[in-house]
Order: C-alpha cells, then structure tokens, then sequence
C-alpha cells in the first residue's frame, strides 16, 4: 500500500509576486477623528430628550383630563426608554452587530419596555407591587392584566418616546462616518488605491438630513397641537358646541418645558446633523480633522442656541405685536370672505332646488308614518360557566408562556448586547453569598446568646422578683404585621405589664373588668382610657365582630395616653 | 422652498389659528437661528487672515518648512474652516495639505507641511482656498482664497573642483594676482610708496598725516569679471539627449558661477533661452503634477521675445541669488544660435571681461563667433558640454583662434557626485 505524500501548494511564484506588488508599504494615515464624547453621551442624551418632549406633551394633556392621576411621573420612564432607543439603535448601526437578528431584537425590546412599563404602572398609580388578592385576579383573569386604563396610556407614551429615538438614532447613526469609512479613507493615496474594492458605498446624507428635518417638523406640528390643546379648558368640551368660544388657560410649565426642549433641542441636533454631513465630506476628501473641532462645534451651536432664545425672551409675544393683529384681521378678512362665497353658493343651490318644489303647498298633506316603535332588547344570557379545569389550563398556559416569554426576551436582549450568563460564575457567588449569610447568621447567633445571658443576670436582681405579665414589646415593624385583632389584644396586655411594673399586678383570677376597677382606684385621672381600652379588648377577644383599623388606630392612642400616665406616675428610682 | 421655511410659515399659522402665544416665540428662535446662520455665514471669511510662510527659495533636493497661518480677528468664533492649500503631487511630502480647524474669538492656528524640490525650477504654493459657513446648514458655505506664493528650486551646484576644470583655468588672471587693469574709479586702499609708482596715485593728505609718502590702491575691475554666457538654444544640442545636456550646461553655469561669487569675483549672466517668468501673470501656466512654471508661447509671438534679461556681472550672496534664479527658471527653445547671438552679447560687457560660452558643441561657426571676441578685447573660453571623440580638433582650433576650450561631458564624473533622490534632470535619457 503506497502512501502518497499530501500535495502543498505554496503561495510563491507569481501570485505571490503579485500580491506584494498589489500591497504597498503602509503609508501615513490622514489625522481624522471623532469625538467619542459626542457620540457617546451627548448625542443619545439629546436625541432622547427631544424624544422625551412628545411623549411629556401626551401626559400633560391626560394629566389634564385625570387630575388626580401622577402622570408626569412617567417622564422619567419615557426619558429612559428612549435613551435606551438612541443607545440601542446606534449599536445596531454598528459592524459588530451585523450579525444581530434586528426584528427579533427590536420584538424583544418592546417586550421588555411592556414590561417595565406594567411595573411602573403598578408603582405610580397604585399602592405598590399587587395584593395576593389581585395576582389571585391576574392568575384567574389574565386579560385583567394588561386591560388597564393607566398600564395602556403608560405604554403607548412609553413606545411613543422609544419609536421616535429609535428613528431618530437611525437616522443619526446612518449620518455618521461609518468605521468602515473612516479605515478606508484614513489610508494613503497608494494604499486606497491598491484597496479600490474596498470602498465604501457612499450614503445618500443629504436625504438623510432632509429626512430628519421633516420628521423634526411633524412632530413639532404635533407638539404645537398638544401645547394649543393643554390651553383649553377641558371641562368644557361637552357643554360648549363652539370650539373657540371654550375658556383658555395658560401654559402649563411642563408643557413650556416640553415645548423648550423639543425645539431648543432639535436644533442643536440639526447642528449635529450638519456636523455629520460635513463629516462625512471632510473624510471622503481627505481633509485632516481634530476631535476638538467637534467639540468647540457643539459648544458654539449650544451658544448660539441658547443665546438666541435668552435674547427672544424678551421679544412681544402674540397678540401684544401689531403685525400679528393686523395679520388675525387679514385671516378674519380672508374667513369673511370665504364665508361670503359659500352662503352664495348655498343661496344658488337652493334658489335651485326651489324650481322643483315651487307647488309644495298644494299638494296634500302627507300623512306621517307612524313611528316604529322599537321593540325591548333582549337581555343578555349570562354567559355559560366555562369549565373551572380548562380556564385553569388556559391561564397556566397563557402565564407560563408570557413569563418564559419575559426571561427569554430578557436573556436575549443581554446576550447579544454581550453579557452571557456564566452558570459556573454564578454558582460561585450564590455558594460564597451563602456562606457570608451563614457566617453573620452564625455571629448574630452568638451575640443573641450573649445579650440574651446578660439579660437573665439582670433579672435574677432581688429588686424584680415578681415578674409582670404582659407581652414582650415589639417593634414597629412586627406590630404592624399583626391583624387588627391582635394589634388591639397587644395594646391592652401591654398596658396591663406596664400596670403591673408601676406596682398593680394583675391577679390571676381577676377578669378584666375587676382589674379595671382595681386600675381606676389607683389611678382616677385614667378612668376613661382605662375603660375604653378594657372595652375594646373585651370587643376584640370575645367578640366575632371584624375590628377595623380605625378602632386600632383609637386604642393606640388610648394606650399611648395611659402609657404616658403611668410613666409620670410611677416612683422613680 | 426650504423645509425650515415651511416651518415657520406652519408654526404661524399654527399659532394663529390655535391663538397659543408661545408659538411666536419659538418663531422667534428659529427665525433668529436663521438670521444669526445668514449673518455670520457672509461675515466669517472677512475676518479671517491667512498667510503663509516658508523661505522662498530652495537648494535641489532641500526640505522647505511652510507655514500656514489663520488668523481669526473677530471677537466671534468660527467654528469650522476648511483650508485647501493646492500644492502639486510630486513637490509635497506625503503629508496632508488640507484640513478643518475650529478658530476661537481672536484666535490663530497653523498648519505646518513641507515640499522637496526634486528638480530645478520656479514652482507655485497655494492657491489657499478657504470654506467656512454656518452651524445649521441654513446659509451657503463661503469660499475665499489666499493668492499664490513661488518657490524657487536652484539648479544644483556642483564643485568646481569635481567638474574636471584645472585649477587656474580659465580664471589664471586670478591666480596671478596681476594688476595690470585696475579702475581708478574704485579706490580700494593705500600702501607705501615704491620706486616707479606714478605720482598721480600718490594719496598726499594721508602721506601729510603718516609723515610718510603713502599712494592709492585700485580694484582690479577689469580683469575679474566673468560673463557666463549659456547657450540654450536648442538646435545647438543634439536632439536625442538635449534635455540631459542642456540640464548639465545649466548645472554647469550655476557651479562656475557659484565657484566665482566664493572667490569673491563678480559674475554675470546671459543666455539666449527663454524665462517663463517674461510671459505675463495672467498667461503663466503651471504643470498640475510639478507644480513648475511652464513654457508655453502665446500665438503669434516668437520665442525671441521672452530671452531672459542679462544679468551683468557682479558679487556677493544677493546677486548670486539673482543668477541662480534666472538659471531655476530657464527654458531651452529655438531663439537664437550662438554663433550670431555671442557678438551681440558682447556689446554692453567692459574691455577685458572673460567670457565664458558654455555650449553644446565647439563646431566652426561657434569657434568663429568666440574668435570675434577675442578680437574685440574680451577674454572667452569655450566649454563644451556635449561628449565629442574629436575634442582634440576643436581645442587645436580654438587654440590657433587664440582662446581655449574645454570639454565638460564628465557623465562619469556626474554619477560620482552625490546627487539627491533624483538621479538626472527629468526627461533625460540614460
């Protein structure tokens, strides 16, 4: 058997020769660079403020409509959501993240902010995270979930704030000098050359720009619309038929603020955009650039901005300028006029219509028809009882898949961000945060002991002999974790130990209320606390009737002032 | 129209229609971001000031450090200007000539690039053109630009003592130290008086001061002056490597002329080529990839209208300066032959003055034409810097029509000198 040696073939001769003459030696590279700061924090930072200010717009108007509601909260969630859309839509953008599934990215951003969006609902216009009582509801009735006045409004503001960062970080992004781009552009004359194939395929800026600045104005039509809207005097709406005739209020000042921002704000981006596009060109002709010019250019832009509006600040406003009456008089003209054509055209078309009816009189009357009379609608069945198993497996089933769903748009939202969970990193900190837990377990134990020792020393002292019956005191916390009931039951068994340490025991066989007496003739000045109290533990031990907080809430304070009492009362040391 | 146009123009509407008040402030804003870009878009260049600095002229193969300079005089900052400075391909190093710089308030920055001068020549820096505009987009960018500057590449210079000319030769009245032809017009000093020193030249105010009889001293002025006439006529070389040679009579010419300003004599210059500095400075044209000053005849004119003006002899650094430069720009045409340009040359130059011919050939007529000078007082001599197998014919007959010649072909003696990155002038043949 004849083994035949594996056939090389090496790289020399002539393609080799012709690859070292194709690759020429590297040469100095153009200075061109960017700023990251402006790209990392100044421009997400921008975008998702002037995406912020629609979705403020949105809550001032349903802040107006439900005045009882902290909708303006939720500003900070739009804030975050759509900074969270500017960072993401920029990464997407990126080389590295070509290989990112975007639809299913997106699907799973959306998911998480539904999410996020859910639990701060919860936590705005509720009392905190839901009762049993309500996840019993949740689990039972899934729909209830997510059919919620304030979680819908909260969610469609929240999206809203995203969707317009995410568009407006895309557009961003595709402005800006790509790495590719800058790598190619960067090179020698001889090296671009050699790489011709290599060239980048240019982007359209120009349309991108132009795309950015109509989308900036529809959404400033949009705003002006919301902030002309927060004017009116909402309540009117149904008793008022005229629109104009409605009563106006002045600006809100989150919705100045809203305004500010979104037009201060966009104005600086369009700056940016300017930036971007000459960018672009600079590197495309091989102009050499500092990173500081970027900077000194947002700065002076900023400047500009900001002076120009400090300097509008004092500009007359609106009706106090004289062009702006003469112009409402012209567009009053205009309206007249307009007004003036149609009631001609009305007069014509119905002096018209008149030809065909000009002998209406003379016919005979026409009898009406009578009017149907509308028959009672049925009533509703009630719907069938649907079987308890099957609504049981529906709601596991829509509860499972919902909460894998939450896990599994979780895990993929980090890991194609590039953070894995490392299980074995993860066993390590659970063993190593356990073992810490035992060992503080373990020294709070022997302190316990300790504290608990020298606390039996004390007592043995001839000077309290007697123990006092009674509950120990508790905290704050733990009294408030017990039910009415045994929050009143509490009050009275500590009112009775502190009696008893103020030199009146109670006798073992002394019901309340003979305990009550004996109370009263060392203390007369306590009567009434003594009773209410001695009543109300009667009511809460004997009596089948629901104690209410109300009534803990006055024993507590009946207590607190017997308390007091004894306190004075007592011999002191 | 314009979109932020139509915005303003919604937003009035808008805010007429609504009557919300705070519309006419963000109108204001925008219609004053649109001024402020209009209004410091039209004013940002005027206030700018460039300049450039670099020394103006260069040895061949010699670094040139330029400086460019912007200067922003108003109070306002410009956030970004573009400069552009045009430099040709094969005079700059691979460094970038164009660039985008932010100026603050009264601020100033500079850009700093270098050339090389591969080859002799008058070359062009800049134009420098300036783009500058608004932050917003909202006003046309502005362009302005800084003029041309020149650059002056000397021919190179060459030892004498390398191009195989002999040591006293053709300078042997210098090495004499003879006096025979000394201008009284030029008093160069005073020395003790000698038996048969004429009485004219006795200086008797300072011989009444010495106490002792003392008599004046003379520049030599005549018999030091050196005219170099350079033949740049081109029919005067042979065709298939006339560039190389006429580039050598040139590097020639420069050496001898260098050599004599060393020693302290006075140099002239004539040739019968052309300077493309005489073509008006609006019909200068200059090669896009060197960047040097061309030649190019406007129609209807002859060649004979652009010979370079003379150069009459003088010393010192400056008016070797002077002839160097003339030598950068020179251009080989057909003008005028040397054998009827030499009599004419001679005709403003003092009795006695050497002439040297630096030519491509020592044929007959060009022998007779240096005959004639030598008639006429002066003292030529012949280089020949075209390699010739019967030198030894035509050094006999310049010898028999009393001046000497020489043949300067030293190829090899070229290639032993330490030349820059460029091996020969360009367009030579090997």
């Amino acid at each position: 058997m004849s083994r035949r040696r594996p056939r090389v073939i090496r790289n020399k001769g002539v393609i080799a020769a012709a690859r070292v003459q194709r690759t020429p030696p590297p040469g100095a590279r153009l200075p061109f660079q960017v700023d990251p700061w402006t790209r990392r924090l100044v421009r997400p930072l921008l975008i998702a403020g002037v995406a912020t200010a629609p979705a403020l717009g949105m809550l001032v108007i349903v802040s107006i409509a439900q005045p009882d509601q902290p909708w303006l909260t939720l500003v900070w969630l739009c804030f975050f959501a759509a900074l969270e859309g500017a960072y993401t839509a920029a990464w997407l953008h990126h080389p590295d993240s070509r290989a990112v599934d975007r639809g299913t990215y997106r699907v799973a951003e959306v998911f998480l902010l539904l999410v996020l969006a859910r639990i701060v609902s919860w936590v705005v216009f509720g009392v905190g995270l839901p009762s049993p009582d309500e996840m019993r509801v949740f689990l039972g009735a899934p729909l209830s979930f997510v059919m919620v006045g304030n979680f819908l409004t909260t969610a469609f503001v929240t999206l809203f704030a995203w969707y317009v960062a995410v568009v407006m970080g895309r557009l961003f992004a595709q402005l800006d000098v790509g790495v590719e781009e800058v790598q190619f552009y960067t090179l020698s004359p001889a090296e671009r050359q050699a790489q011709a194939d290599n060239r980048p395929i240019s982007t359209p800026r120009g349309v991108l720009q132009t795309q950015y600045m109509n989308r900036w104005i529809g959404l400033g039509m949009l705003m002006v619309f919301l902030a002309a809207l927060s004017t009116f005097e909402v309540g009117q709406f149904a008793s008022v038929a005229n629109v104009p005739d409605i009563a106006r209020l002045g600006l809100r000042p989150a919705i100045l603020f809203a305004l500010l921002l979104y037009f201060l704000g966009g104005l600086w981006l369009l700056s940016h955009a300017r930036l971007l596009r000459l960018n672009a060109q600079w590197l495309a002709d091989g102009f050499g650039k500092e990173a500081d010019l970027e900077r000194s250019w947002q700065r002076s832009a900023l400047l500009v901005v900001l002076l120009i509006a400090f300097a509008a600040a004092f500009l007359p406003i609106g009706s106090t300028l004289g062009i702006s009456r003469i112009l409402q008089l012209l567009l009053n003209i205009l309206f007249y006029i307009a007004g003036l054509i149609f009631a001609a055209i009305g007069f014509l078309f119905a002096s018209f219509l008149s030809l065909f009816v000009r002998n209406a009189e003379q016919l005979p009357p026409v009898t009406p028809e009578p009017v149907p009379t509308f028959a009672p609608t049925p009533v509703p069945t009630p719907p069938a009882q649907t079987n308890p198993a099957f609504a049981f497996v529906f709601t596991s089933i829509f509860w499972a898949i919902l909460i894998a769903l939450a896990i599994g748009a979780l895990l993929f939202f980090l890991r194609e961000r590039g953070y894995r969970l490392d299980l074995s990193r993860v066993q390590h900190s659970v063993s190593a945060l356990g073992q810490q837990a035992r060992a503080l377990w373990r020294r709070l134990r022997r302190r316990a002991k300790a504290l608990s020792h020298n606390l039996r020393e004390r007592l043995r002292s001839p000077d309290d002999a007697a123990p006092t019956a009674g509950p120990p005191p508790l905290g704050l916390g733990r009294r408030r974790g017990l039910s009415p009931r045994e929050q009143v039951r509490y009050y009275y068994l500590a009112a009775v130990r502190r009696a008893g340490q103020s030199g009146v025991p109670r006798a073992d066989n002394a019901t309340p209320l003979e305990y009550a007496r004996e109370l009263k003739q060392h203390w007369p000045e306590a009567e009434s606390e003594l009773e209410q109290l001695t009543d109300a533990f009667l009511e809460a031990r004997y009596s089948p009737r629901p104690i209410d907080h109300p009534m803990v809430a006055r024993v507590k304070a009946e207590w607190k002032r017997l308390r007091e009492r004894l306190r004075r009362a007592a011999p002191r040391p | 129209m314009p979109p932020y146009l139509w915005l303003a123009l919604l937003l009035l509407a808008i805010a007429f229609l609504l009557r919300v008040d705070f519309v006419f402030y963000i109108l204001y804003v925008l219609a004053g971001v649109f001024l402020w870009s209009r209004w410091h878009a039209a004013r940002a260049l005027t206030h700018l000031v460039a300049s450039r600095a670099y020394r103006r002229r260069a040895f061949l193969g010699e670094q040139v450090e330029v400086t460019v300079t912007l200067e922003n005089k108003s109070r306002l900052a410009l956030p970004w200007v573009q400069f552009q400075e045009s430099v040709p391909p094969e005079l700059r190093l691979e460094e970038s000539t164009q660039h985008v710089v932010s100026l603050a308030g009264r601020g100033q920055r500079s850009h700093v690039y270098h050339v090389k001068g591969l080859q002799r020549g008058y070359y062009r820096l800049g134009p420098l053109r300036l783009t500058s505009g608004d932050l917003f987009g909202l006003a046309k960018s502005r362009v302005g630009y800084l003029p041309s500057d020149f650059l002056t590449v000397y021919p190179r210079i060459v030892p004498v003592s390398r191009l195989g000319l002999p040591s006293r030769l053709p300078f042997g009245t210098v090495a004499s130290q003879q006096r025979l032809f000394e201008d009284t017009a030029r008093p160069m000093g005073a020395r003790d008086f000698r038996s048969g020193d004429p009485l004219r030249q006795i200086n008797w105010k300072a011989s009444a001061h010495t106490q002792k009889l003392l008599v004046r001293t003379f520049q030599p002025a005549i018999s030091l002056e050196t005219m170099i006439l350079l033949d740049l006529h081109a029919s005067d070389y042979e065709r298939r490597d006339r560039l190389y040679w006429t580039e050598w009579a040139i590097v020639t010419a420069a050496s001898i002329a260098t050599h004599l300003v060393n020693q302290r004599q006075a140099v002239g210059l004539m040739s019968n080529g052309v300077d493309p500095l005489r073509i008006q400075e609006d019909a200068r044209e200059f090669d896009e990839v060197t960047g040097r000053l061309l030649f190019q005849t406007l129609v209807g004119e002859s060649a004979r209208s652009y010979l370079p003006t003379p150069i009459p002899p003088g010393d010192g650094r400056s008016h070797l300066m002077k002839v160097l430069e003339q030598l950068a720009r020179l251009d080989t045409r057909d003008t005028i032959p040397l054998s009827e340009w030499a009599s004419t040359a001679g005709v403003r130059l003092s009795w006695g003055v050497t002439i040297l011919a630096i030519t491509g050939q020592g044929d007959e007529p060009r022998c007779n034409a240096l005959h004639r000078l030598a008639r006429a007082g002066f003292n030529p001599i012949l280089i020949a810097v075209e390699p010739d197998a019967n030198f030894g014919l035509v050094r006999e007959r310049a010898r028999r029509l009393g001046f000497r010649a020489y043949n300067l072909t030293s190829r090899a003696d070229l290639d032993r000198i330490a030349r820059p990155e460029v091996g020969r002038p360009a367009g030579a043949t090997p």
